[in-house]
């Protein structure tokens, strides 16, 4: 029989190539099982099993991570700085009654039932576990408006706007002309009837013609009332006629402050500010990666 | 010196495949941190908790017990899976015949529209479909004499046959159209049977069974077939009844419910299948199917948590449908 003749650097290779697949088979094995690092105190302990079903806390701990871990902590990081943030209670209070009185208008006036209906126990678990929170992200997203006022209006092309849309660009710049003040543009208005509406408060994430949308930079900007010097052509071929008024921004801020609040994308942008001003960081890499998915300027 | 360094290559590689998806978990108190901003660590303890405390955590507890309960007691089979497959072929050719080369572009936002990321996605949510769907049948045969009663109870059940005259236009029928319409209220005046009639007029499907739509009942979907004037009158007419003309989606309707008669349903119905009625009246039978497993919990919150929910849905379910089950 021939006897196996391996130097003794080989062994050593071969040995630490064993202990590396093994650590790597163990390791690997145990993440298939699981995916999360985390672990919660008693996750050995049996969530609930009969004869032929066994299943841990920590396993319904991951499925809770699955499906709502990165919207959780996103909620209480967010609630966390917004009480840091928040702090005159005054205002917290008034604007928690007034959410308070609309909410329960949804149910014959009686906020406990309102509660009931969306799954809490009672109004004051709905009131302390939700209502509150989001009275505080509300005032935090107030907060950051009114600190970078100009720059958020500048930045999301905010302004009001009337428009004309007729199909000849002859009657565009006849409208211009006659448009010598707002009475006179509403006077337009009415004559041209259904091809005339008043847009309000519009930015660049409301829906509009594309080419209408390509010149509201330049119309967000002007900064007296008046109707815009040129006939813009749409998309259709049809000629718009814009009136810009409430220009002034600083007069007409609440109203201005609301939609801005109310936008999706400066939602996320005060999210992201006061996530990065207060080092958020996140240690599962699959709940970083799911917070990134929502937005990736919640976390570097 | 060359020894070690291969070895210490291959210690880092094992090291490395073993953590390449995971992440590095620091610790407070010997707690692990999930997350962090400047002063405030949150512990998976206590995000463990408060996802528990939410409405949502609370419907979580259930669903998850569900779910395990059902890849346990009825795992993916094969016949699901070519159940699925033989679902998306057909759904795939419809939008091929439908919409050309431009079917996959209008499948996928189809898809995108229903909230699925793709048609695996959608797969995959067939198969669950089909393991939930396997669950309530065996709890609805093993429960047949009280849920049928209920059943009967509940959905209005009835045999039904249906005369359809199509009309292209309803504000503008043809003299054609007119013309058909006009024959078969004069054959329904004799002793023509009705479904012979059905079987030579009808413009539905249904006119090869003798326009035999088999057992309807209130949650069949009559109205987004045929119109909400037809099931409204589908459920008043008492057996051996015939309605009249009645206006409705894309032509001009006439029925007859042939029986009522409850043990002749029961025992069409004996034989529980996934496409029984008795499976899709009732919402809340899932909740039922749930109580008949004896499970033991881990703790006494998570007993009360999923007791509550399902006592609490039971509850809604009675005041609703009036059950008796």
């Amino acid at each position: 029989m021939k006897k196996l003749n391996l130097s003794k650097s080989k062994i050593i290779i071969v040995v630490v190539l064993v202990i590396a697949i093994v650590i790597a088979v163990v390791f690997g094995l145990t993440q298939n099982k699981s995916s999360y690092a985390s672990k919660i105190s008693d996750g050995s302990q049996t969530f609930i099993s009969d004869k032929k079903v066994s299943v841990t806390k920590q396993e319904f701990y991951e499925y809770l991570l699955d499906n709502y871990g990165a919207s959780q902590i996103l909620d209480e990081v967010l609630n966390t700085i917004a009480d840091k943030e928040i702090t005159d209670q005054k205002e917290i209070d008034k604007l928690l009654q007034e959410r308070i009185k609309t909410y329960a208008q949804y149910s014959d006036g009686s906020i406990e039932e309102y509660a009931k209906s969306l799954g809490y126990s009672s109004a004051k678990e709905y009131e302390d576990t939700s209502l509150l929170p989001q009275v505080k992200q509300e005032l935090l997203r107030k907060k950051y408006i009114n600190e970078n006022f100009d720059s958020l209006m500048s930045e999301f092309q905010v302004c009001s706007m009337k428009k004309i849309v007729v199909s000849k660009e002859s009657s565009a710049l006849s409208i211009i002309k006659k448009s010598t003040s707002e009475e006179e543009f509403d006077k337009q208005m009415k004559t041209y009837d259904d091809k005339g509406e008043d847009l309000g408060i519009i930015t660049k994430n409301t829906t509009l013609d594309d080419n209408l949308l390509d010149k509201l930079g330049d119309l967000s900007k002007i900064n007296k009332d008046g109707v815009y010097k040129d006939a813009i052509k749409l998309s259709d071929d049809s000629y718009a006629v814009v009136f810009m008024y409430n220009t002034d921004h600083n007069k007409n801020k609440d109203e201005y402050q609301e939609t801005l609040a109310s936008d999706g994308d400066v939602q996320t942008k005060v999210e992201s500010y006061y996530l990065k001003k207060y080092e958020f960081t996140v240690n599962e890499k699959k709940l970083k990666d799911a917070i990134k998915e929502i937005s990736s300027d919640y976390i570097d | 010196m060359k020894i070690k360094k291969l070895a210490g290559i291959l210690l880092a590689s094992g090291l490395l495949l073993s953590g390449c998806s995971s992440s590095s978990i620091v610790q407070e108190d010997g707690k692990d941190v999930v997350a962090s901003i400047k002063d405030k660590n949150i512990l998976a303890d206590d995000l463990y908790s408060s996802l528990l405390t939410t409405p949502t955590g609370k419907s979580a507890v259930f669903n998850f017990a569900l779910e395990k309960i059902i890849e346990t007691y009825y795992p993916v089979d094969d016949d699901m899976k070519s159940y699925a497959d033989d679902a998306i072929e057909n759904i795939e050719s419809q939008y091929q015949s439908q919409y050309g080369d431009e079917s996959e572009t209008q499948l996928e936002s189809a898809l995108a529209q229903s909230g699925f990321e793709n048609m695996d996605d959608y797969r995959e949510y067939l198969i669950q479909s089909l393991q939930y769907s396997t669950l309530i049948k065996d709890y609805a045969k093993n429960n047949f004499d009280t849920v049928f009663e209920d059943y009967y109870k509940q959905a209005t059940p009835r045999y039904l046959t249906l005369i359809k005259v199509s009309v292209a236009d309803m504000d503008n029928p043809t003299t054609e159209e007119k013309e058909k319409l006009k024959e078969v209220k004069a054959l329904l005046k004799t002793d023509k049977d009705f479904g012979e009639i059905a079987s030579s007029y009808s413009d539905d499907d249904s006119a090869s069974a003798k326009g035999e739509l088999g057992i309807v009942d209130t949650t069949t979907g009559l109205s987004s077939q045929y119109g909400e004037d037809v099931e409204e009158k589908a459920f008043k007419l008492k057996s051996g009844e015939e309605s009249g003309e009645i206006k409705g989606n894309d032509g001009y309707y006439f029925l007859k419910c042939t029986s009522t008669d409850k043990e002749k349903m029961k025992k069409e119905l004996k034989n529980v299948d996934l496409n029984s009625p008795l499976l899709a009246y009732d919402s809340y039978m899932i909740y039922l199917a749930f109580n008949t497993y004896d499970l033991n919990y881990g703790d006494e919150d998570i007993k009360k948590q999923i007791t509550d929910y399902v006592k609490e849905a039971l509850k809604t379910r009675d005041e609703n449908i009036g059950g008796n089950n």
